[in-house]
């Protein structure tokens, strides 16, 4: 317990924390030890705790400073790992991937001392080194693909091309790019280069602009209209200071922005002078936001092109050669398949006529039998209501003649020249340039047809006609063809009621929906609701002439097109509507048009037809089916044919081709998307850069925009600025393209010998620490401010920044002396070697492992933590002095990252996709609850197998492996992951289909590499996926399960080799899911 | 952290559990030492604290040991179902002589719109309820009705994070989530956090609705599917006999048991152990918790499960009931999708729409009610009927109704909620809660009590700063002791 005393006392003597309540003057809040310049710090002198043992000595100054300390609580370090522990930590630590086995060979034989150091060389010089650091940063700066906070799993909106940011990431990890520089272009780049009067972009122009991507990944939601307000651009500009903050000054300054901070001293005024530094950017007044996805036209994107206005020029003028190159091979392609088409309808037509023909003459035969049925070339006439025909004998100005066989069928033509009835002189309200006029040449007999034409509104019209109401049954047939494909919503005829408001009574038949089907609808109530509708399942949008029979009955609607029944969906059988329509109200019969608010005039545009319209006959009734037969012959026999083009679907086209033809199709499709290949794209980026003259910022009262308080300048944190310099950033000189404030503050942020880069140094050098040894020296990466923990080596951190700032703010350098250091390179077992060590004292009993020894079998003895030790003092262990190994005295085990681990499932299996850079592989979030790659929409097969870091990045919805690994959900930024332990991890190792398909391709390489031999099978397995070859216990627990395995499907009846095969597989999971997989040594 | 982990291990557990929680670290001289440099700041540390899901106790004696939220999507309509108001009717058409504050803009200076539904009043108590809801009327006396909830933001998903969250902006725990790190769950073959939503699909908002947000994950909502195999990856996904899988997992045993020896002061390890374990028992009890062919006749049809418009949204109440019988502390459970994701969203055919919807939950909500009173669990089980928000009394594209963050109605039952019992109410035409208002926060934060945990005493440390739920020192929430049968122990 003495010890134990001196600790506390030690303790209590080094942190006098206290966390001021209430507003810390910046005055005070200058000593605090984040916050001071840079200390010069002294590399301690340490005593070698054993003479003979070079790892357990100082190799680099880190050793020192660790080792001082470790010295005070009378511990020292473990010995140093064996080098296949070492080269897999590295590999991990420095590009996220495990060796494969004959790198680690290769190390483990390498005899020259600078083996070790070559290797971290080696490391550091792959590219894959910037894609494994990158995504810590991404982390830092909270990056992501989608916009908003993903208020919908299953669709994503994705700020297009912000890829490009992770990239530009990736890319200054690997250049080294030197750190404040990368701060400066991420803050303000398109501050640093005159990209404005470029007409090219230069490789610098459009890396800086797309730095400026770190500005732009705080929740938005501004793409939404309703939240297209005020209140939610301050929220973008709240969430951008909040992630500046917390990722480069590991401060947060959430609550600034209501009160002056309660624990550091940030005043008030300061957020707002931040904000006022954003604010020419993101100007928060509704004429200049800027939306991620504009909403309409009248709102800007928030993206630049991704090249000069030139280069954009010549890719738009080479991509218009393209799409001329396409249009043409198209065209061939349309001349072969309508060769074929013609073909095809040819033998349909004769087909169809065949038909015609038999159904006269069993017509014929019935007429025969009956005397009183009406011949098959006559149309029905019981209940014939209306009857247009552009019959040139009919439709003239002058009159025209109707044949006396057909009785008294109303004939909107014929009443309209006698002038004598319902319909009467109401067609005649039709201005002469809104009538329809005569074409020629519809069906096969090449009848005449009345023109409609949407941009000349046609239409005609004829007064309110009782009887034409669904209850009592209707009957509609016409020969129409459209003279548009793909047309908008479209009137064929329809019935409806002027005045408001709209009491039922109504119908039509319509082209509706998108795709265009055919609809019948009646009975409207107030609002734009029908009774019911009925919509043909097929798609009617093209321009051949078509046949249409609809008959309603009862509630209940059936279409022919086409002389064939028509499947319907939405057959919404409502009740038949009330009869409330009386003689005081008006409903006009409109062919052609829709709704009338005037007299005479159509109100609705959107509704006139673009079709040639040969003939309509509307009946008050229900018509049977052996009626309906009767009028479709009659029209076949006055227009032939119609509608067989129609029945010649693609797919028939597709399957009727001959195989000339298929290889003639072939080879210019082939030759389109070889062109279509060669398309280049402008591309975009996601930047942020001045929009206009500074707006006034003003200071918000308990952070509420509503309620503005005095102006603010825009300016620094006083805290980090000396008391003799002005925290106001002056104004730019005049003419000036942009404010300048962002490149202000970047150059103040970077500026050495400052508070501001002391601190922005100690917090990256922090992080970087905790990538490596597990936590910061700083526990709260994100939080150096007052009431966070102060550094566990206080000096180690200042000497780490100061090193950083000195070697030009080199990463890579840093990282380096990081691995070289002794402390990286010890164990991380607790009770396997010296855990034990203690000042003065010698190593402890037992052979002390040394670099690639095997590692002792668990039944060898082992010294135990209770066991008399020889030394001088009390000795203890330095697991219960210190536990939670703040001291380091070993190496801490990590477990890996969600990204990590799929990446090394990938690798051992030998599936990886190293392909780097480029829009983001998709993800798709299903309702089932599972998240994964969806095959469809993959560049390439393999382009599954990419690394993590290329998969959409979502906020919350991760690739479900990684999502039980604790990828972070990225509501602002990620400074530290978290490392769970949950049973789902289990499970999804055991049986995702993403775990059983990997284990697979594991055994599938193992049986490659190893034929079929057990040992070699086990040995090769545990090289690949553990790095190291499998201890004799371990050899033989997995031999057994490949002969029991094997045994098991053999009696499943598998052929032996199957059975073996599967065996393996087994065998391979399992390495998958052992614990040794998942955390680094 | 400042709750006290008064880990309690169950009677029946087994020694290796006891020895893993001795191994663990939380042996008193240890926690002792760990807690010591802790409280100084400076050997924190973080890999010592393990999380777990052992049952802890909270701040004092918990008044209901689970809670089940019926989440109401979209915002009902609290002046067509629950808050009756004679003077919107007498002015409905008339124009409302204040500005309205309305989410879609265009209507804010729509007439004032009477309810088209019949109120009556219900049980014993009286309590009102229209016409659309019989079934939970039926089960009044149970109720504690809320007229008076208000909340802070009159958008979906702003107002949807705060009912779960506290807060409106995204990425921080849920309620169940906070609970389950409070109190872990009674039973360890079952994750403490369940959530059941419409197997067709997400509602809006998605998993954001049970995120752990900054706490550890296994503090997420675990979705459970009534349908098909419970629990994602709970099975193969491919069939493979029980021997082979039995021995994969003795091999994957023995290995991660070698690979701990070394390690025995990383939990996390041992965790990684018994989690297979608990992976194979999940298999076997997340059967049989969904497994309601047991149930009878008369309670399948009390649920509604004979009836294809609630047989749905009935099985997962009934899963619901079971799921706090087993010991799940928290349920979620999510309204249907159909027709639409937001299904209270009544923007524009208010009557047609509230039609739709209504019989979809009336009858299971309320059959769980029943169920669990009849059974003795309603005491200690809190059920809760709740939007996000409510809507306007002025009429929105002719009949419909536009978000109202000012006032909406929540309905809990159980837990030591007064029963038959109506709390606050609105101004006269029901647009803000004008008597005994409740802040969602407040609510929250009355939730926790009942649960005994003190909203402002369990902490989480994010980003150095000690985080809570319901972030007191700005919201002010207080837990309210008017809608409580006997006195909180905090106010």
């Amino acid at each position: 317990m003495r010890t134990f005393a001196i600790i506390l006392t030690i303790l209590v003597q080094v942190t006098p924390v206290q966390v001021a309540r209430g507003q810390v003057a910046v005055k005070t809040g200058r000593e605090h030890w984040a916050f001071k310049q840079l200390a010069t710090t002294n590399v301690p002198r340490v005593d070698r705790t054993s003479g003979d043992d070079e790892s357990l000595a100082p190799r680099t100054p880190i050793d020192n400073f660790i080792l001082a300390k470790l010295h005070e609580y009378e511990l020292g370090l473990s010995p140093e790992a064996d080098r296949r522990t070492l080269i897999r930590r590295v590999y991990l630590d420095l590009i996220g991937l495990p060796p494969n086995p004959g790198e680690v060979d290769a190390f483990v034989a390498d005899p020259a001392p600078d083996a070790y150091e070559r290797l971290l060389d080696k490391l550091l010089a792959s590219p894959h080194f910037g894609e494994r650091w990158g995504r810590h940063w991404l982390d830092v700066v909270g990056y992501v693909d989608a916009i908003g906070f993903e208020v919908n799993a299953v669709g994503v909106l994705r700020s297009e091309d912000k890829w490009r940011y992770r990239d530009y990431v990736i890319d200054a990890y690997n250049k080294d790019k030197p750190f404040d520089q990368f701060i400066r272009e991420q803050i303000a780049g398109d501050e640093l280069v005159d990209w404005r009067d470029a007409q090219r972009y230069t490789d610098v122009m459009r890396e800086c602009l797309i730095a400026t991507g770190y500005l732009r990944t705080a929740q938005d939601f501004t793409h939404e209209p309703e939240s297209n307000i005020p209140m939610n651009y301050f929220e973008v500009l709240q969430g951008t200071i909040d992630i500046f903050g917390k990722s480069l000054l590991g401060l947060s300054l959430d609550c600034v922005q209501c009160h002056s901070h309660k624990y550091d001293p940030v005043p008030h005024e300061d957020y707002y002078r931040l904000m006022a530094v954003l604010t020419p950017a993101y100007n928060p007044h509704k004429e200049v936001w800027r939306t991620v996805i504009p909403f309409n036209d009248k709102v800007v994107d928030r993206a630049l092109p991704a090249m000069g206005p030139a280069d954009a020029e010549e890719v738009r003028l080479h991509n218009e050669k393209v799409d001329q190159q396409v249009k043409e091979l198209q065209n061939q392609i349309a001349v072969v398949r309508e060769t074929c088409k013609n073909r095809l309808m040819e033998e349909k037509a004769a087909e169809l006529a065949r038909i015609v023909v038999e159904e006269q003459r069993a017509a014929e035969e019935l007429a025969a039998a009956d005397g009183n049925a009406v011949p098959a070339n006559q149309p029905v006439t019981d209940g014939l209501s209306l009857w247009l025909s552009a019959d040139q004998d009919v439709y003239t100005d002058d009159g025209g003649n109707v044949p006396a066989s057909l009785g008294q069928p109303v004939s909107l033509w014929k009443d309209r020249l006698a002038g004598d009835n319902a319909f009467g002189n109401d067609l005649m309200q039709v201005a002469p340039q809104h009538r329809p006029v005569l074409v020629e040449g519809i069906g096969t007999k090449n009848q005449r047809a009345l023109r409609f034409e949407t941009g000349k509104r046609s239409f005609l019209r004829a007064a309110d006609h009782p009887s034409l109401r669904p209850a009592d049954g209707l009957s509609i047939f016409a020969i129409y063809r459209l003279t548009e494909p793909n047309p908008s919503d479209m009137q064929l005829v329809t019935k409806y009621e002027e005045g408001q408001p709209r009491k039922g009574g109504n119908w039509g038949v319509d082209l509706y929906g998108t795709p265009k089907r055919l609809r019948f609808y009646f009975g409207a109530v107030s609002g734009d609701r029908f009774h019911g509708d009925a919509l043909t399942e097929e798609v009617f949008d093209d321009t051949n002439p078509h046949q249409l029979s609809a008959v309603y009955d009862a509630g209940s609607v059936s279409i022919r097109m086409d002389h064939k029944d028509r499947k319907l969906i939405n057959n919404a059988k409502g009740p038949p509507p009330s009869p409330t329509l009386n003689d005081t109200h008006q409903a006009d019969l409109m062919v052609g048009a829709r709704a009338t608010t005037g007299v005479g005039m159509p109100g609705d545009a959107s509704a006139f037809l673009s079709a040639d319209v040969a003939e309509i006959l509307i009946y008050q009734r229900a018509l049977s089916g052996e009626e309906i037969l009767q009028v479709e012959d009659y029209l076949s026999g006055k227009y032939g044919t119609i509608g067989v083009g129609t029945s010649i679907a693609d797919e028939e086209v597709a399957a009727g081709l001959s195989d000339e033809e298929k290889t003639r199709i072939d080879e210019l499709e082939r030759n389109v998307a070889e062109s279509n290949g060669q398309k280049r794209s402008v591309g975009k980026i996601q930047a942020l850069w001045d929009v206009g003259p500074p707006p006034t910022t003003f200071l918000s009262l308990r952070g509420s925009y509503e309620q503005p308080g005095p102006e603010v300048q825009p300016g620094y944190l006083q805290v980090l600025c000396e008391p003799s310099q002005s925290p106001l950033i002056p104004d730019a000189a005049a003419g000036s393209p942009s404010s300048g404030r962002r490149l202000a503050l970047a150059r103040w942020l970077t500026q050495s010998d400052s508070r501001s880069a002391s601190l922005l140094a100690r917090v990256k050098m922090n992080r970087i620490w905790q990538h490596l040894f597990g936590n910061g020296l700083v526990t709260t990466t994100n939080n150096f401010g007052m009431a966070g923990p102060p550094p566990s080596h206080p000096e180690l951190l200042e000497w780490l920044a100061s090193e950083y700032v000195e070697h030009d703010w080199s990463t890579k350098r840093l990282i380096k002396s990081m691995t070289m250091s002794s402390v990286y390179r010890q164990i991380s077992e607790e009770v396997l070697g010296s855990g034990f060590s203690v000042l003065g004292s010698v190593a402890p009993q037992g052979p002390r492992p040394t670099p690639d020894a095997p590692r002792p079998s668990p039944d060898a003895p082992r010294p135990s933590p209770d066991a008399p030790r020889p030394s001088l003092d009390a000795p203890r262990h330095s697991s219960t002095v210190d536990p939670g190994n703040r001291l380091l005295w070993r190496m801490p085990l990590r477990r890996l990252e969600a990204e990590v681990i799929r990446d090394c499932i990938l690798a051992t299996s030998g599936q990886f996709d190293s392909t780097m850079a480029g829009p983001p592989i998709e993800i798709e979030a299903r309702n089932d609850g599972t998240v994964v790659i969806p095959e469809g929409s993959l560049p390439t097969p393999a382009a599954k197998w990419r690394r993590s870091i290329y998969l959409l990045m979502r906020r919350s919805y991760h690739v479900n492996l990684m999502c039980v690994f604790d990828q972070p959900v990225m509501a602002t930024n990620c400074g530290q992951r978290d490392t769970s332990a949950v049973p789902l991890q289990s499970l999804t190792m055991l049986n995702d289909p993403l775990m059983v398909q990997q284990s697979r391709a594991f055994a599938a390489r193992v049986a490659k590499l190893a034929g079929s031999s057990l040992d070699q099978q086990i040995s090769v397995a545990y090289q690949l996926s553990l790095s190291r070859r499998p201890e004799q216990d371990e050899a033989s627990w997995c031999r057994d399960l490949l002969v029991q395995q094997k045994q098991i499907y053999q009696n499943e009846k598998l052929s032996e080799e199957m059975a073996s095969q599967q065996a393996l597989v087994d065998l391979c999971q399992a390495l998958l899911n052992a614990s040794e997989f998942l955390y680094v040594h | 952290m400042s709750i006290e982990f008064n880990n309690v291990i169950p009677p029946n557990e087994d020694t290796s559990r006891r020895d893993f929680l001795r191994r663990s670290g939380l042996g008193f001289g240890s926690i002792a030492l760990a807690d010591i440099l802790q409280s100084e700041n400076l050997l924190a540390a973080p890999s010592a604290v393990s999380h777990d899901l052992s049952p802890k106790l909270g701040h004092f004696a918990p008044r209901a040991k689970a809670v089940i939220q019926l989440f109401q999507m979209g915002g009902p309509s609290q002046m067509d179902l629950f808050d009756p108001k004679p003077e919107l009717q007498r002015r409905d058409g008339q124009k409302h002589v204040e500005d309205v504050e309305s989410f879609q803009p265009g209507s804010e200076t729509n007439m004032l719109m009477g309810t088209p539904f019949k109120f009556a009043r219900h049980g014993q108590c009286g309590m009102d309820f229209s016409e659309m809801l019989p079934h939970l009327a039926s089960v009044s006396d149970h109720l504690c009705m809320i007229r008076s909830m208000h909340t802070g933001n009159n958008n979906h998903p702003q107002a949807t994070r705060m009912i779960n969250t506290g807060k409106i902006f995204g990425g921080r725990p849920t309620l169940g989530a906070w609970v389950s790190y409070g109190l872990g769950t009674e039973n360890h073959n079952l994750p403490a956090y369940a959530v059941l939503r419409d197997p067709d699909g997400y509602s809006g908002g998605g998993t954001t609705q049970w995120e752990n947000g900054w706490l550890p994950a296994l503090y997420r909502g675990t979705e459970f599917r009534s349908r098909g195999e419970p629990v994602l990856n709970l099975h193969p996904a491919e069939s493979t006999s029980a021997d082979a899988r039995k021995n994969v997992l003795d091999l994957i045993a023995k290995l991660n048991e070698k690979h701990r020896q070394p390690y025995p002061g990383q939990t996390d390890l041992e965790a990684r152990i018994r989690n297979y374990e608990l992976a194979a028992r999940m298999q076997l009890h997340a059967e049989n918790l969904l497994d309601i062919s047991g149930e009878t006749a008369a309670t399948r049809k009390m649920y509604g499960l004979d009836n294809p418009l609630t047989a749905d949204y009935g099985t997962r109440c009934l899963m619901a009931r079971r799921m706090v019988e087993a010991g799940v502390r928290y349920v979620q459970l999510m309204p249907p999708i159909k027709p639409q994701v937001m299904p209270w969203d009544q923007h524009r055919n208010l009557q047609e729409e509230i039609h739709v919807i209504a019989p979809r939950v009336d009858q299971p909500g309320a059959a769980l009610i029943r169920d669990l009173f009849q059974r003795g669990l309603l005491d200690e089980v809190i059920v809760m009927w709740t939007g996000e928000f409510g809507r306007l009394p002025i009429s929105q594209l002719k009949n419909g109704r536009d978000h109202n963050r000012y006032a909406f109605t929540t309905l809990v039952a159980g837990g030591g909620f007064k029963a038959g019992h109506i709390h606050g109410a609105t101004d006269e035409i029901g647009y803000k809660a004008a008597e005994g208002r409740v802040g969602v926060n407040d609510f929250l934060a009355t939730i926790m009590h009942q649960v005994g945990l003190n909203h402002n005493r369990l902490t989480y440390k994010h980003n150095g700063i000690e985080e809570t739920l319901t972030d007191k020192k700005v919201t002010d929430a207080r837990v309210v002791g008017e809608v409580l049968k006997s006195p909180p122990e905090i106010s």
